[in-house]
């Protein structure tokens, strides 16, 4: 497990480093939740059906264009070469990694919803959905998109080829995502939905740094 | 797959291969399941025949199974050996596509009793059933073959996926352009976000995905690995995919309405048999391209070998 706090630390401090890699997806997600009440008639009630779709496709296009710098730095710099040789098993750098990315690019994502909820007129009872579905969708959208940012780091253009490989397999957090918000606008119960959610969580953080290793591997030529 | 290998993994042979085959009874048995009663019968009598003939074999003469598997692994992994083998497989599988394709689409087309609610409009099913179902069978077969390239490193399960995603990302959106042809008379639209309809349209956009990053990739074994480790990825996902629409679907709407009458009433024998020698000719149709894919492919990559030479000139 020393990989892992290793990592963590060495991720934390060189995000430290350059705030501005970490503020950069948290500013794209509220410009273009902001861009939807401006390109949608002022219709009353229209905002808030669509408010679901708009807050998670947001979110999940915030996550998925600051993956391309996942890995992409670690691989100029010939850090992830090193890694692979390393004594530690890889599983634990990735899930390190991936986690530190999360929390200082996903969560913020997750703190900052509920601002952008009232912005769109939602019901402040389902604030705490929201918050909650996009605390368990954020990352579980991060491992997934890892998976393809490892398999994209050392192509030339990859960001265009990320995005075609990842949001196909975005799909299903996106449908349970919006649909908990969705559920929660029609006051309906939304843990079934969280657990799901949940549950496509423990997948992706369990299995997803193995793909994502994997990934890495092939990336280098091994 | 060789012995050692899994002996190795602390797992005896036998165990591997029974295991291996109940496990594709089982899959194939839940799959049938859901197919209407005549087919149902006739898919589940064929395979279980066929799976306990095995059984009993595998359980009487497991050296006899287990060399030929042996075999099969090193020949059919060996570039040249499957070059050879696909050759002369090739001619045969040629002629049965195309009987059966040609006696289904023209029983189909021409001699099956027209529809009670839907006239001749039904018709296409003759297309659109087969195509479907081997864009979904196809990404299977991927996902096989990348799990295969992704374990045992072997060069001629990358060369198969690179051979089976144009396949079927043609079937996809043949399946598509199809169901909207078919859509328009009888749902009174080309589209719905339909359960089925989505999973399809994802379906043809993973199949996209897996041949862009084959492209992207220069060195041929490295991109025949990250495409492996997609199409792995890509089956899971088109699962939960198929799932979650239909959950998505069951929230905002009343389900779609169903292709004939009541959701999963018999088709009439009479419309079956054409429509399952069509399903099958799709299926040596697919067997047929990918060999052929493969073939080429082989021939390119070995291009600086002694034996492609001989071959070409």
């Amino acid at each position: 497990m020393s990989g892992f706090s290793a990592t963590l630390r060495r991720e934390v401090l060189l995000a430290s480093r350059s705030p501005a890699d970490m503020v950069n997806p948290l500013f794209f997600f509220v410009v273009v939740v902001s861009l939807f009440p401006l390109a949608v008639p002022p219709t009353p009630g229209l905002l808030e059906a669509m408010a679901p779709g708009v807050v998670w496709v947001a979110a999940l296009l915030a996550v998925m264009l600051s993956l391309d710098g996942l890995f992409r730095s670690d691989e100029e710099a010939g850090v992830l070469d090193q890694l692979l040789v390393a004594p530690v098993e890889l599983y634990f750098t990735v899930l390190a990694k991936v986690l530190a990315h999360w929390l200082l690019t996903g969560l913020p994502l997750v703190l900052v919803a509920p601002l952008l909820g009232y912005m769109l007129q939602l019901p402040p009872e389902v604030l705490g959905s929201l918050m909650l579905g996009l605390l368990l969708g954020t990352p579980t959208l991060m491992f997934i998109g890892a998976i393809g940012a490892a398999l994209t780091v050392a192509l030339r253009r990859g960001s265009m080829l990320l995005a075609l490989l990842v949001l196909p397999l975005y799909i299903p957090v996106l449908v349970f995502g919006a649909g908990s918000l969705g559920r929660a606008l029609e006051g309906l119960p939304v843990s079934p939905v969280m657990a799901v959610l949940g549950a496509m969580l423990a997948m992706a953080m369990s299995l997803g740094p193995f793909a994502v290793a994997l990934g890495l591997r092939i990336s280098s030529g091994d | 797959m060789s012995s050692d290998a899994v002996s190795r993994a602390g797992l005896p042979a036998h165990f591997f291969v029974v295991s291996l085959s109940a496990g594709l009874l089982a899959l194939v048995t839940w799959f049938i399941w859901s197919a209407p009663p005549v087919a149902r019968t006739v898919w589940l009598a064929g395979g279980w025949t066929v799976g306990v003939l095995f059984y009993y074999g595998a359980l009487r003469y497991p050296h006899w199974y287990w060399q030929t598997l042996e075999r099969w692994y090193h020949q059919l992994g060996s570039p040249p050996h499957f070059y050879r083998i696909a050759g002369l497989w090739l001619p045969w599988l040629v002629i049965i596509a195309t009987v059966l394709c040609v006696v289904g689409v023209v029983w189909g087309l021409a001699f099956a009793p027209p529809h009670h609610e839907q006239g001749n409009s039904y018709r296409i099913i003759y297309l659109h059933v087969p195509a479907s179902s081997a864009a979904l069978m196809a990404y299977v077969a991927m996902g096989v073959a990348g799990l295969v390239a992704l374990v045992w490193r072997l060069k001629m399960a990358e060369i198969a996926i690179k051979a089976i995603a144009p396949f079927g990302a043609v079937m996809a959106a043949v399946s598509l352009i199809s169901g909207a042809i078919w859509g328009r008379p009888t749902w009174g639209t080309y589209w719905i976000w339909d359960a089925r309809l989505t999973s399809m349209l994802i379906l043809f956009f993973m199949y996209l995905g897996v041949m862009a990053l084959q492209n992207a990739i220069r060195d041929p074994r490295q991109a025949g690995r990250a495409a492996a480790l997609l199409s792995v990825v890509g089956v899971i996902n088109v699962v939960i995919v198929r799932y979650s629409v239909d959950w998505w679907q069951s929230l905002h709407q009343g389900s779609s309405m169903s292709m004939f009458g009541t959701a999963g009433s018999a088709i009439h024998p009479s419309m079956l048999a054409p429509l399952l020698l069509c399903m099958f000719g799709t299926y040596f149709l697919f067997a047929v391209t990918v060999l052929v894919r493969a073939r080429t492919e082989i021939l390119w990559r070995e291009r600086k070998s002694a034996w492609v030479r001989e071959e070409v000139a």
